[in-house]
């Protein structure tokens, strides 16, 4: 089977780096409060290599990590089954049958409002949170995925007494 | 939905209940007892400045509580039901209604507490499907009735099929097999829980010094001429211990398992098991062939020895909404089987025959990564205890245990099989024992394949399956194949028409 992935939006980088911005930001105020206030200056390092630490993985985060990320991050809407694959350094590729699926959300959270996109969520059976997102979608999109696998999930049908398994 | 005027009255449980509640409030206590934690700390840190009475005081008024909330709760449990729902109205500040529809239902089981047994009343315990799975528990209903309410449960489907003579088959028409004694208490003998209970509490008894304060003086004034042997009381106290955690196994063994008797009804997929057993509590639980998610199929050392296995089978486990307290869910099985029975259930289960399986090892590359570990960490060990004492002979220590912890990895990774039928995707592993895990292969709902930075540059690639009973990593495929496999896979399931819960 030849798996036609289709790629996700491309502000889909932007809204990795804001995520990761913030995350670092949070890193920097902890540091910096240990070096103003806490005053365990005297144990860490001179404040301009923890700054220079801080500020290669930030780049790096920035301008690799996002962008590499939203290059592998794909799905493909099959027949029978949605594939999604994701990652950038540790990558996973993840397949649900559409038969498997109990139900399927389009979430819009804060920051992916900010450019325009949403997610959609499906859940199978017995699981603890969500089984797959496909994130960084345009809305309209994600609206339609959602419709397509409901779609696909009305017109399961299964057989009913089977002598054998 | 079916109409409210089909349905019985709303119903008040019978007042032997409340111990029922009282029980539940209980086992909510012990659940939570952690929130208890910060209390007992200020106790014990304020304690010294505390009247003698007041932890007393506490104790009771708590316990005036507990019966008093229980009383309460008695009070304002409602139930009713009609052919296809069942609805719960309880809660004392916050009410909640429940409605539970039949065909959702995936187990429900009957529990003859020993307090409802002189009264022939009984527990019916109900677990849900779904990712929002409930277990509900009505307690208190007469016996017959209860047996009738979980017969009308278990028969509606959500698969609804003209009724055909599985459906009609009744419980007088049955196969019955029943555990004798001596295999009740070789159950406890094989169970492991005991030692799981005790790993966990080894730590709190430590902290409690049962040891230094009480149980060494005591070996040392009796047995004065032992004490210069330290190595034979240590022998001593570990054989001791075990013989304890065996003898607890097999009373706690008896108390659940007494009488154990397994009855099978219906063909196909709607071959039903039904388990009953216990010494004060009896506690009836069904399974039913099509809603099967996992077998698995245990022997561990003391297994081997005795030669019996472990069996049990597992449907869809709700994971979430669980209240608290409401019981500790139970995993339909039989505990101690000898290899007749063993092929009797795989039979009944249509699994293979457990003679020449194919079963498949991993490649030699999933030998990588815990070897690359424990050859990483085992010069650091080796310098920081040479470091520390100065004897080269804690230098032939480390060696040793590294040659035996990588035989331990090499010894695991040539057991450990896999294997893939038309029907099922099997895992066999341990290094003494054996555990077997089946799963039907066309009930999986998810399949990944993984890949970090070594896994990428090696072109291999790892294959997890998930199914609504849990999940199985095969490591280390080579990526062309374990694509290939999880494409197979997927639309094997794809394909399917099966009701799969």
């Amino acid at each position: 089977m030849k798996q036609e992935w289709t790629p996700v939006d491309p502000r889909y980088t932007h809204y990795l780096q804001l995520h990761a911005l913030v995350a670092m930001g949070v890193i920097a105020i902890v540091i910096a409060v240990q070096y103003f206030i806490a005053r365990w200056g005297a144990v860490l390092p001179a404040w301009f290599w923890s700054f220079g630490i801080w500020a290669a993985i930030t780049l790096l985060l920035l301008l690799l990590w996002a962008p590499r990320r939203f290059m592998y991050t794909g799905y493909c809407v099959t027949d029978d089954l949605l594939l999604l694959r994701q990652g950038a350094l540790w990558r996973a590729q993840r397949g649900v049958p559409f038969n498997r699926i109990q139900h399927v959300e389009v979430k819009e959270s804060l920051f992916a409002r900010l450019f325009g996109l949403a997610s959609v969520v499906i859940y199978t059976a017995g699981s603890q949170g969500a089984d797959l997102e496909v994130p960084g979608l345009r809305k309209a999109d994600a609206e339609a995925i959602q419709h397509r696998l409901l779609n696909e999930m009305a017109q399961q049908e299964f057989e009913g007494e089977g002598d054998d398994i | 939905m079916t109409s409210e005027s089909s349905a019985s009255p709303w119903q008040k449980t019978a007042a032997i209940t409340i111990v029922f509640f009282i029980a539940r409030e209980i086992k909510r206590l012990v659940t939570n007892f952690s929130n208890f934690v910060p209390l007992l700390a200020l106790g014990v840190v304020g304690g010294k400045n505390m009247a003698d009475w007041v932890p007393w005081a506490i104790a009771g008024a708590y316990l005036i509580g507990t019966v008093v909330v229980a009383i309460l709760h008695w009070h304002y449990y409602r139930f009713q039901w009609d052919d296809a729902t069942i609805r719960i109205r309880s809660g004392i500040v916050n009410k909640e209604h429940l409605t539970l529809k039949f065909e959702r239902i995936q187990q429900a089981e009957l529990k003859q507490a020993w307090y409802l047994r002189p009264f022939g009343r009984t527990i019916l315990a109900v677990d849900s499907a779904g990712s929002k799975g409930q277990e509900v528990e009505i307690p208190g209903l007469e016996l017959a009735v209860a047996t009738d309410l979980r017969q009308q449960m278990l028969a509606t489907q959500h698969v609804t099929t003209a009724p055909n003579q599985a459906d009609s088959a009744s419980l007088e028409e049955t196969d019955a097999i029943r555990l004798p004694f001596a295999e009740v208490v070789r159950a406890g003998l094989i169970d492991n829980m005991a030692f799981v209970v005790l790993a966990v509490i080894v730590y709190p008894l430590s902290q409690l010094k049962v040891f230094e304060n009480y149980i060494e003086p005591y070996l040392e004034a009796h047995a004065s001429e032992l004490a210069d042997n330290g190595w034979v009381i240590g022998i001593a106290s570990v054989l001791s211990v075990f013989i304890l955690m065996l003898l607890l196994s097999v009373l706690a063994s008896i108390i659940r398992y007494y009488g154990f008797t397994l009855q099978l009804s219906g063909r196909g997929l709607k071959r039903k098991f039904q388990a009953r057993s216990g010494l004060f509590t009896i506690r009836t639980l069904s399974f039913q062939y099509q809603k099967l998610q996992r077998v698995r199929i245990r022997q561990n050392i003391r297994g081997k020895l005795l030669k019996r296995w472990a069996f049990s089978a597992r449907q869809l486990q709700p994971q979430q909404n669980k209240a608290p307290g409401a019981g500790g869910r139970q995993v339909f099985g039989v505990p101690a089987a000898t290899a007749e029975l063993i092929a009797q259930l795989r039979s009944e289960f249509k699994l293979p025959a457990n003679q020449k399986l194919p079963w498949r090892r991993l490649s030699p590359f999933a030998l990588l990564g815990k070897s690359l570990w424990l050859a990483l960490l085992t010069p650091i060990a080796a310098i920081t205890i040479y470091l520390n004492s100065g004897e080269l002979i804690a230098l032939v220590w480390v060696a040793l245990a590294y040659v035996v912890l990588q035989a331990i990895i090499i010894g695991r990774w040539w057991r450990f099989g896999w294997l893939e039928t038309g029907d099922w995707l099997a895992i066999r592993k341990g290094l003494f024992g054996e555990v077997q895990l089946w799963y039907p292969r066309h009930k999986l709902q998810q399949i990944d394949i993984r890949q970090g930075p070594l896994l990428r540059m090696l072109s291999y690639a790892h294959l997890t399956y998930f199914g609504a009973a849990g999940s199985q990593t095969l490591a280390y495929f080579p990526l062309k194949r374990a694509q290939q496999l999880q494409h197979q896979w997927l639309e094997h399931v794809a394909q399917s028409r099966q009701p799969w819960f």
